[in-house]
């Protein structure tokens, strides 16, 4: 079976970009594709633990990110220079989710068969 | 006294939006643009440059994405019926998107 990269570049609640890379994503597990999603700029927001989408209408998205490990993706990726960038602290993130420096995501992305970026 | 308010999380914005504004005026993050509150990006952001005028946020666009407990405090935090006061209290409100 060929490997799977989803890389999801876009914050939550902006648009259905973001939601629908995390459907990609549970499309492709489901159909025991090894799938990895990797979370890139304004991408990384959607790792922010403590979300509520509900107070503007919207479903949670971090609630839903956080069932991936069921479908066997078990650890999200994101990015230290996008982190740091948007001020943010990996310990602000969700448990399943690594910060790697750019170059370790960069060797992430190249070990897989194929790459969809949203 | 105008009432600015910024909805994309863009540095671009940011700045076209602080060339524009005037001191005593307000200045009201909403939908993505409360990610530009986050204290550690905030500090070195042009907008720390400006004690001049009135920081807020809005709480349900903070609590959504999750950002409540990381924004700058000097941010005044309101609700939906605060920013319809903000409106009413403003001459004129500018949109920045």
């Amino acid at each position: 079976m060929k490997s799977l990269c989803i890389i999801s570049q876009q914050s939550p609640y902006t648009s259905p970009r973001a939601k629908e890379a995390l459907d990609a994503a549970l499309v492709a597990a489901t159909f025991d594709i090894p799938t990895t999603l990797v979370l890139l700029g304004d991408g990384v927001f959607q790792a922010i633990e403590a979300q509520a989408g509900e107070q503007i209408q919207q479903k949670n998205l971090g609630k839903q990110l956080a069932v991936l490990p069921m479908y066997d993706i078990k650890t999200l990726y994101v990015s230290t220079q996008d982190l740091n960038q948007r001020g943010l602290k990996p310990e602000q993130l969700m448990d399943n989710v690594q910060a790697l420096p750019g170059e370790q995501i960069s060797e992430l992305i190249r070990q897989q068969d194929m790459v969809i970026s949203l | 006294m105008i009432l600015h308010t910024l909805n994309q999380h863009s540095e671009l914005l940011v700045r076209s939006c602080l060339n524009t504004i005037a001191s005593g005026d307000s200045l009201l993050l909403i939908e993505n643009a409360v990610y530009l509150g986050i204290e550690e990006s905030f500090s070195t952001s042009p907008m720390a440059m400006r004690t001049d005028i009135n920081l807020y946020a809005l709480i349900p666009d903070c609590e959504a994405r999750g950002i409540s407990p990381l924004l700058f405090p000097g941010f005044d935090l309101i609700d939906y019926p605060g920013f319809v006061k903000l409106c009413t209290e403003h001459k004129q409100v500018i949109s920045w998107y």
